[in-house]
């Protein structure tokens, strides 16, 4: 059994031009996806980032008991001079666990070819498995479904689901019904509050 | 099948554009009808296979290889670990950079008649050679550094990279196409100038010093073939310098395209 991992953020105030996050206080205490929505522009990126150490913030402080985080950023940032594998095994060691984790993401035989050769899709997927190959504590999951399509998605979203149960995922989509079908802990980002998404979304959905 | 029909096809057309070229070369001697000014391609071959015969000659091509070679590896090796020193750090970027201009900018000769008077002969075109490609390899590396997408080493910090998996698989692949093209600039340029300081210089096993003999001596056959060596020897370099940067680059597992051969000079 993996020890619970928590995250907390008390306080904490972040912004660029204007404020993104103020006096942001939240605490994430159960394991399992949550789906994080909001407009463009309100953070949930910088929200990612903050959360994996990339940025600090500017008061307050966050805290987690997470000894790995997993990122997939919004761009796949793959190394365009490595093979698909030898991107992948930039994170972990094992090869065949990688191997492993293409095939069930739906990609055959991709491990020797370069990332460029492969369509948006394919190496949408990559990034993906790259985050699930380094088992990070934490699962930060920007936008991770764009560019695949809708049958694949239905066929790796189980995958998703099972390999991130036991863990703290935290998943930014833009999509309402996306986010509906993922988990049931669905939450829009506005004005520096994490609220649960109204049940009024999911009918009008977000503009 | 294929590759080889077009690699075949490709010696053929490099061929005839040689012959071409020294049929041209031969009209001329023709028209000029003076050996001193243009000798022939008969009279430059004669020469070429009797200077072969003589151990002279192979120890005067070795002694400047070995001279322009090592300005050339200093450089390389120095401009790099230079060019990240003054990536780390801004000011000391700016306190050389009016130097490095400086150096660009003056003419082989000056620095050839100066560095004489600080360093032994022999040394001299070690040293121009250095200073001569120092500059390239150094904005190149540096372009090369300040190219590296902020994408990726923010990957490399999110997954916990060590500095040294760091500059393995992000610095060294993004700064490699600029390093090439300042490589492949540089070693021409060692040469030219390596060649030009043993003229002003004449370090007593050189093929500065024969060229400058052909010159009182008027062998201008002679110095067709020593500026033909000195040519062929410079591209021989050039090809296993890409060769052996390539070989490297495979071992590391890094795949790179050769942007272009034009450096940042």
């Amino acid at each position: 059994m993996n020890p619970k991992i928590t995250l907390q953020f008390h306080n904490v105030t972040f912004g660029y031009h204007k404020p993104l996050l103020e006096q942001f206080t939240f605490s994430f205490e159960k394991q399992g996806i949550y789906c994080l929505l909001g407009k463009s522009g309100c953070g949930k990126t910088t929200f990612l980032k903050l959360i994996g150490g990339l940025l600090l913030p500017q008061s307050g402080v966050i805290e987690h008991t997470a000894k790995k985080i997993s990122f997939l950023f919004q761009e796949n940032r793959l190394l365009p001079w490595l093979t698909v594998l030898d991107n992948l095994l930039l994170v972990t060691k094992d090869r065949a666990y990688c191997i492993s984790l293409l095939n069930e993401l739906g990609l055959w035989g991709v491990e020797h070819k370069m990332p460029s050769t492969l369509s948006g899709g394919m190496q949408r997927r990559v990034a993906l498995a790259k985050a699930l190959a380094y088992d990070g504590d934490i699962f930060l999951l920007d936008e991770p479904f764009t560019g695949i399509d809708p049958q694949t998605k239905q066929h790796i979203l189980p995958f998703v689901q099972k390999k991130t149960a036991q863990k703290l995922c935290i998943l930014v989509t833009h999509h309402v019904q996306e986010a509906r079908c993922i988990s049931s802990s669905v939450y829009t980002l506005e004005k520096s509050t994490l609220q649960p998404a109204a049940p009024s979304l999911f009918v009008e959905g977000y503009s | 099948m294929k590759p080889f029909i077009t690699q075949n096809k490709k010696y053929i057309r490099q061929t005839a554009i040689l012959f071409v070229w020294l049929l041209l070369w031969q009209i001329l001697c023709f028209f000029v009808k003076k050996q001193v000014l243009v000798p022939s391609p008969l009279s430059v071959g004669k020469a070429f296979l009797s200077l072969c015969r003589e151990y002279d000659f192979w120890l005067t091509l070795s002694a400047s290889l070995c001279r322009i070679l090592t300005g050339y590896v200093l450089c390389v090796l120095l401009g790099v670990l230079f060019a990240v020193f003054c990536h780390k750090n801004k000011l000391v970027h700016a306190f050389f950079q009016p130097a490095i201009q400086a150096i660009k900018a003056t003419p082989v000769v000056s620095f050839s008649i100066l560095v004489l008077l600080w360093v032994k002969t022999d040394w001299v075109p070690v040293v121009i050679s250095f200073l001569m490609v120092f500059p390239i390899i150094w904005t190149n590396t540096m372009a090369g550094i300040s190219q590296t997408q902020v994408q990726y080493l923010e990957m490399a910090k999110a997954y916990g990279f060590s500095p040294f998996k760091t500059l393995r698989y992000v610095y060294v692949p993004s700064v490699l196409p600029y390093f090439v093209s300042a490589s492949h600039t540089g070693i021409g340029m060692a040469w030219k100038a390596g060649i030009a300081a043993e003229v002003i210089c004449t370090p007593a096993v050189s093929m500065g010093k024969k060229i400058y003999e052909t010159k009182i001596y008027l062998e201008t056959p002679q110095l067709f073939v020593w500026t033909i060596c000195a040519i062929a020897l410079s591209m021989v370099l050039e090809k296993l310098f890409l060769k052996l940067l390539h070989h490297i680059s495979k071992r590391m597992g890094i795949f790179y395209e050769p942007q272009n051969n034009t450096a940042i000079s």
